[in-house]
C-alpha cells in the first residue's frame, strides 16, 4: 500500500466513501506501517575483508534491503562487533544507495571503527538519514579496513564472540 | 571493483591478499572479503584487471594454503620449565608446516590440520615464532617472551 497525495477539498463538494477509504484509512494505514525491515544476521560465520583503498559489501547478499518508498526520508542503521587484523586497524563504514555511496564525499564514507588490539572485539554502531524519492530503493552497509583484515562477527557459535549483526531501514518522512 | 568468486573453505586474509598483490601488484588486487566456509570468497580486483590477471588472481587464491598460529600465553618465565603452548592450524588436506623458532626450523606434526609445539626458555630471551616459507600461507608471526 502506497501514500496517496491528499487534494485539496473546496466547500460543498461531496466526500465519497472512496474518498475516506482512499485519504483516510488507507494513508493513515501507511502512516502508522511506514516501508520498514530489519535484518538479524547470524551467518553462522564471520565476515572479513582486507580491501583497503575502496568499499565491499559487507554481505551483498543476505545484508540488502529494497523498499518502495512514498516518503522523502530513511533512517538507516547497522551495528555488530568487529575487530582488526592488529591493534590500530581502522575500518571505515557506509552505506549504499542503490549502488552509490552515501558518504561518497567523504574519502572514509561515514563511520570508522578502530580496533584497540589485534583481533579484540568492540562494538560499532552507526546509522544516517538519508533523503530518497518516491521510488523503489536498495541499501546496503559497505566496509574498508585501512589496512590489514577487518572481522565483523556475525553468529560463528565461538564462544566470546558470537554476535549477531543488525541492520534495518525505515522511512520516516 | 571487479570481483572474482572462488571456492576455498578457509583464508587467511592478510596472507592471502599479500599472495595476491605479490602476483599482480597493489594497483590490481585490492583485497579479498570472505562470507564464511560455505560460501566462495571474494577476491577484489581493480577495474583495469584483464581477464587473464583475473585468472591468475583465481589461481592464486585456489592455491592459498593458509596457517593460522595462536600461543596460550606470551610470556613465561625464563626456567626451562613454564612452557607456552603454540597451536597451529593448517586446514588444507594434506597441508605441512615448519616454524621458525627464532632461526630455528622446527616442523610441525598435523592431525586433522592441527599441531602444537611447546615453547621453554632458559634464559631471558623475545622469541619470534613465525612459518618458514610463509608466502600463500599466513603473516601471522608471534613472540613469547621469556623473562
Amino acid at each position: 500500500m502506497s501514500f496517496t497525495t491528499v487534494p485539496t477539498f473546496t466547500p460543498g463538494q461531496v466526500i465519497s466513501a472512496n474518498d475516506l477509504n482512499t485519504y483516510l484509512r488507507d494513508n493513515e494505514g501507511y502512516l502508522l506501517n511506514r516501508p520498514s525491515q530489519i535484518i538479524l544476521r547470524d551467518n553462522n560465520a564471520n565476515y572479513t575483508n582486507s580491501v583497503a583503498g575502496a568499499f565491499a559489501n559487507i554481505d551483498g547478499a543476505n545484508l540488502a534491503i529494497t523498499l518502495s518508498f512514498s516518503g522523502s526520508l530513511a533512517y538507516v542503521w547497522f551495528q555488530g562487533v568487529a575487530s582488526g587484523s592488529g591493534a590500530g586497524v581502522a575500518v571505515d563504514f557506509d552505506f549504499t544507495l542503490d549502488g552509490n555511496r552515501v558518504g561518497a564525499a567523504g574519502i572514509n564514507g561515514l563511520y570508522m571503527f578502530r580496533s584497540v588490539g589485534t583481533n579484540t572485539p568492540s562494538g560499532i554502531a552507526y546509522a544516517a538519514l538519508i533523503p530518497v524519492s518516491a521510488a523503489s530503493h536498495t541499501f546496503k552497509p559497505i566496509w574498508s579496513p585501512q589496512s590489514g583484515t577487518a572481522t565483523l562477527y556475525c553468529g560463528a557459535n565461538s564462544s566470546g564472540t558470537d554476535y549477531l549483526v543488525q541492520f534495518g531501514v525505515i522511512e520516516v518522512a | 571493483m571487479l570481483e572474482v568468486n572462488v571456492t576455498i573453505s578457509y583464508i587467511h586474509s592478510d596472507g592471502l591478499t599479500a599472495a595476491l598483490q605479490s602476483a599482480l601488484g597493489t594497483n590490481k588486487a585490492l583485497g579479498v572479503s570472505s562470507y564464511g566456509s560455505n560460501r566462495p570468497i571474494s577476491v577484489w580486483l581493480a577495474d583495469s584487471a584483464s581477464p587473464l590477471e583475473q585468472q591468475q588472481a583465481a589461481v592464486v587464491a585456489q592455491a592459498h594454503d593458509p596457517v593460522f598460529l595462536s600461543v596460550d600465553k606470551t610470556h613465561v618465565a625464563a626456567n626451562g620449565v613454564d612452557t607456552a603452548i603454540v597451536t597451529v592450524f593448517a586446514p588444507k588436506p594434506a597441508a605441512l608446516v615448519t616454524l621458525l623458532i627464532g632461526s630455528t626450523s622446527v616442523p610441525v606434526t598435523l592431525a586433522n590440520g592441527v599441531g602444537s609445539i611447546s615453547i621453554v626458555s632458559n634464559d631471558p630471551a623475545s622469541i619470534p615464532i613465525s612459518v618458514q616459507n610463509p608466502a600463500n600461507r599466513t603473516t601471522d608471526t608471534l613472540i613469547v617472551e621469556a623473562i
